[in-house]
């Protein structure tokens, strides 16, 4: 195998890393309410804009990547509280729901073009270390493994916290049966927020890591990125973390062979040609589970 | 002081008037039935005391604490338990997982650990079982499971809504024979059947449910001899 | 009571629809305040009889290039505000109306429209990228509207009528000085194209690769396309690494060029870059950071000439504009556009059409981007330049410097 071709499969791992982790906020959500969250694109959007204003007022990055966080999971329980949560209350049908966050995904999005302007802006890397290994003739940026590391153990402390955790169980409770989730006494309204807490706080990390890679964000950085991030969770199965991975490595790095060997005005298409592909023949993703009928 | 007190419940879905006028009570350490044909308004009425349902009128309360207007995750912390018709299962986890639910409010290690060898004991069959994922078992052990997950919080009141639907004939003598344990050690138990002779067997005292109102009470060696419910429940 | 509050809502949504109409303060209103013309509406009318002279200034307003509009709305102002303190022109104030064309082509068509309708506009500046300005021009050519685009370089588009005029040099102008700086004044022996995915990007791709052939046949060629929307820009990297290319040319807006730079220049420090008119914002340099250090941009125009012209241009962008923006070439197109129309008008001493017209085919006109003077294909072909930025400044290469 040419170095080329290792190097497209090494981006492509990078970029399917960044793709997984973005996937986890759809999967969160989907998985404990059964929506979509249309919102997620530019909530990652604000997540790096909002890193990049506390670091212009000269604040050390990783601090301003945990206040973000904090904000972000606000602005995500703010859209359960005022989109979702009433639109649950009245039992109706799930496609309002849909509308409501692509609503609130225009109030954000704007509102973040108002406040930043709609134009590029820089967004030095603040995770760069400085060194390059080699791995044979593949040069890999310290970068690329600090971005590698930090999806990987988001993903992995977010499965963690959803398997070994007293409050994981009342998530994983809450998502297979809320009515007797309730009857155990768990408070489902918290358990939701508390997810869409989580979903922002994924959303607004990868946001700055995303931003800091390519040393770049803007208001509207969220539209293609979600898009294709919802094809990942997809394909890995809603509602499955590792399944999110493995969708995401897989679009990851068929989208750099594609966009190296056939043109990168194709890139865009193959996240959502390999969706349609797997769906036809696995329908519930590559690791979704078929709702387990009760005997 | 009665343990339960339901007071002239009214619950609608839409304008549907699905139990009018409800009442009925539990006292400390009996079994009460409440049975009655299909749609009746049984697994209505547990909706209403456990929380699920909103009442339009009428009063419930529980150790004279007044729970009417209190959402279910309030309603469990007090002492009530329910094991819902369907079973209601979290079929991805594992047993042990669903019987630590049933505690979830409950902290302590060890109290936790103890709970799972009363069930244990009380259900081997769970215990052979206990990793395995609850959505594979069998109808019959996710009843138990059902039961087993509602009594880890020691409940004082014990409600289940058709335990013994869909049984076969041996697990619905046995689940009953369980119920009757519980209740030994000191669980009050309300019981909604469709099995009107097991239940009314077994009950200290009764009430008859038909298309949404109360039309008979008694105790239970009352109601099992008595002709019309014969006729109605018990195919004479 | 829920009804109520359902026709309610439904009012004020319809009313915030029209009231979110693009126009900006001065536009459609226009319309209807302008006398009716006797004459019908396909002959070149007599601009009104209103006490201004009416120039329409199209550009995007909003949306994803609001930037460059914000840019060419002020810098004609800053012309019509020199001639009105001066006199006006033929007496009369020049008055402005400004039409936001979103930046879309379906909305293009539509601005078009309501510009012909309002008999008193004398001519229009605009619009700004050649997908517009084609897509509106078959109306104003129908219309007898004099449309005079600033900034748009498609091959095509003066073609589709004689009302059709532009003051940008041609796609092929710029083409070809990017080639010539970069076969002559680099030497540059394999060269990558970056190609944005749209007509103006593939168009001038092509010039391109047929203009270094042309000077230096052994010269390789190579071209990625991309598309906006993604700032991974990896592969395409990877590819020009392989293909060892020593020169990189970005036929792209920044901010694909921008993030595409860095991450090519992450890979090889010493390549070299060049981009295009429409590069020379500042944006790219807070994009680029430390990157932008020998980044070279063709264009007509630097703010660091320093002719008389330029510094009151610059002095007074300045003082108009709240963002600190530093002008770019295409801005001053604008600028130069309004001064050549308002010029032609007093040389002819009418505000007909037809007269207008006929001044435009003879008229020079010195603009601070070059001496303006059309062709017979209502174009103005001249020769651009070159910068580049060291510590965020810009200097100018003379294109006499690599003209063979």
């Amino acid at each position: 195998m040419n170095s080329t071709f290792l190097l497209y499969i090494v981006d492509g791992v990078v970029l399917g890393l960044i793709y997984a982790l973005v996937a986890c906020g759809y999967s969160l959500i989907f998985s404990i309410l059964r929506i979509v969250n249309f919102a997620h694109g530019s909530i990652y959007a604000f997540g790096a804009l909002m890193t990049l204003f506390f670091i212009n007022q000269g604040i050390n990055p990783w601090l301003s990547v945990l206040i973000t966080l904090i904000l972000t999971g606000m602005l995500e329980m703010l859209m359960d509280k005022v989109c979702i949560e009433p639109l649950r209350k009245r039992n109706s049908p799930g496609v309002s729901t849909l509308i409501a966050t692509e609503g609130y995904s225009y109030v954000v999005m704007n509102m973040l073009i108002i406040l930043f302007g709609s134009g590029r802006n820089h967004f030095e890397t603040f995770y760069d270390l400085g060194f390059t290994i080699n791995i044979g003739s593949l040069p890999i940026s310290s970068t690329k493994l600090v971005l590698l590391a930090i999806s990987g153990g988001l993903m992995l402390l977010m499965t963690y916290i959803i398997n070994k955790t007293h409050v994981g169980l009342a998530i994983r409770a809450v998502q297979q049966n809320t009515t007797s989730a309730r009857l155990m006494g768990i408070k489902v309204n918290r358990i939701v927020l508390g997810t869409f807490f989580l979903a922002g706080a994924t959303a607004a990390v990868s946001g700055a890591l995303v931003a800091g890679y390519y040393q770049i964000c803007y208001p509207t950085m969220g539209m293609v990125m979600g898009n294709k991030t919802l094809a990942t969770a997809l394909l890995g199965g809603l509602g499955a973390m590792h399944g999110g991975l493995l969708g995401g490595i897989i679009i990851g790095v068929l989208e750099c062979i594609v966009a190296g060997t056939l043109g990168a005005t194709y890139r865009d298409a193959v996240s959502f040609v390999v969706l349609i592909v797997i769906l036809i023949f696995m329908p519930s993703g590559l690791f979704g589970k078929k709702d387990i009928t009760k005997v | 002081m009665k343990l339960l007190s339901v007071q002239d419940v009214n619950v609608f879905y839409g304008s549907i008037h699905a139990i009018k006028d409800v009442s009925l009570d539990v006292e400390k350490g009996e079994i009460v039935t409440l049975i009655g044909a299909n749609g009746a308004g049984k697994s209505t009425t547990m909706g209403a005391i456990s929380g699920l349902l909103p009442k339009k009128s009428g009063k419930i309360l529980f150790k004279d604490i007044d729970i009417t207007a209190k959402p279910a995750e309030d309603i469990t912390p007090l002492g009530i338990a329910l094991s819902p018709e369907g079973r209601g299962i979290f079929p991805g986890l594992t047993v042990e997982d669903n019987l630590r639910l049933g505690a979830y409010l409950k902290k302590d290690k060890e109290y936790i650990k103890r709970q799972y060898e009363r069930v244990y004991t009380m259900f081997p069959r769970l215990k052979e079982r206990y990793k395995q994922v609850s959505g594979t078992l069998s109808g019959g052990e996710q009843q138990m499971l059902a039961v087993g997950r509602a009594i880890m919080s020691e409940p004082e009141l014990l409600m289940l809504d058709e335990p013994s639907m869909g049984l076969a004939p041996n697990l619905v003598d046995f689940i009953f024979e369980i119920i009757v344990d519980i209740n030994k050690q000191g669980t009050s138990i309300l019981l909604v059947e469709q099995n009107a002779n097991m239940a009314l067997k077994i009950a200290d005292r009764g009430y008859v449910l038909t298309t949404g109102s109360i039309v008979m009470e008694g105790s239970g060696k009352e109601l099992l001899e008595n002709p019309e419910i014969r006729k109605a429940y018990l195919g004479e | 009571m829920k009804k109520t509050l359902s026709i309610l809502l439904v009012l004020v949504m319809a009313i915030s629809l029209v009231a979110c109409q693009p126009a900006q303060p001065a536009a459609p209103a226009a319309s209807a305040d302008a006398p009716a013309a006797d004459a019908p509406a396909a002959a070149p009318a007599e601009a009104g009889a209103s006490d201004t002279i009416k120039l329409a200034v199209v550009g995007p307003m909003t949306g994803q290039d609001a930037e460059y509009g914000l840019g060419f709305r002020q810098s004609a102002q800053i012309m019509a505000d020199k001639w009105n303190a001066n006199g006006g022109c033929l007496g009369k104030q020049v008055e402005l109306v400004v039409f936001d064309d979103k930046g879309a082509p379906e909305e293009g068509a539509n601005v078009a429209e309501q510009i012909v309708a309002d008999e008193s506009i004398v001519a229009v500046v605009g619009h700004f990228s050649s997908s517009l300005s084609m897509a509106a021009a078959p109306i104003y050519q129908e219309h007898g509207m004099l449309e005079i685009s600033p900034c748009s370089s498609h091959a095509d588009y003066t073609g589709i009528g004689d009302w059709i005029w532009r003051v940008s040099p041609l796609s092929a102008d710029e083409a070809r000085t990017v080639s010539k700086f970069v076969a002559n004044y680099w030497g540059a022996k394999k060269v990558g194209q970056l190609v944005m995915n749209n007509d103006w990007g593939a168009d001038i791709a092509e010039l391109e690769a047929e203009f270094l052939k042309s000077i230096n046949p052994d010269i390789e060629v190579v071209q990625e396309l991309v598309v906006e929307g993604n700032d991974d820009y990896g592969p395409v990297v990877t590819n020009f690494m392989a293909a060892g290319v020593d020169t990189v040319i970005c036929d792209a807006t920044y901010t694909v060029a921008a993030p595409f730079a860095k991450q090519m220049r992450l890979a090889n420090p010493e390549i070299r870059v060049v981009a295009h008119g429409n590069c020379q914002v500042e944006q790219l340099i807070e994009v680029l950071g430390d990157q932008s250090n020998n980044f070279y941009c063709s264009c007509s125009w630097s703010p660091i000439f320093s002719d008389e012209e330029t510094k009151f241009y610059c002095e007074k962008y300045a003082e108009m504009d709240a963002n600190d923006t530093t002008p770019i070439g295409d801005f001053v197109q604008y600028y130069d556009t309004v001064g050549l129309i308002l010029q032609a008008i007093t040389n002819c001493g009418s505000t007909d059409r037809e007269a207008i017209r006929a001044e435009l085919a003879k008229i020079e006109y010195q603009g601070l981007s070059g001496l303006l003077k059309f062709d017979e294909n209502r174009d103005c072909p001249r020769d651009y330049g070159m910068v580049y930025w060291d510590q965020a400044q810009q200097t100018w290469i003379q294109n006499t410097e690599w003209n063979s």
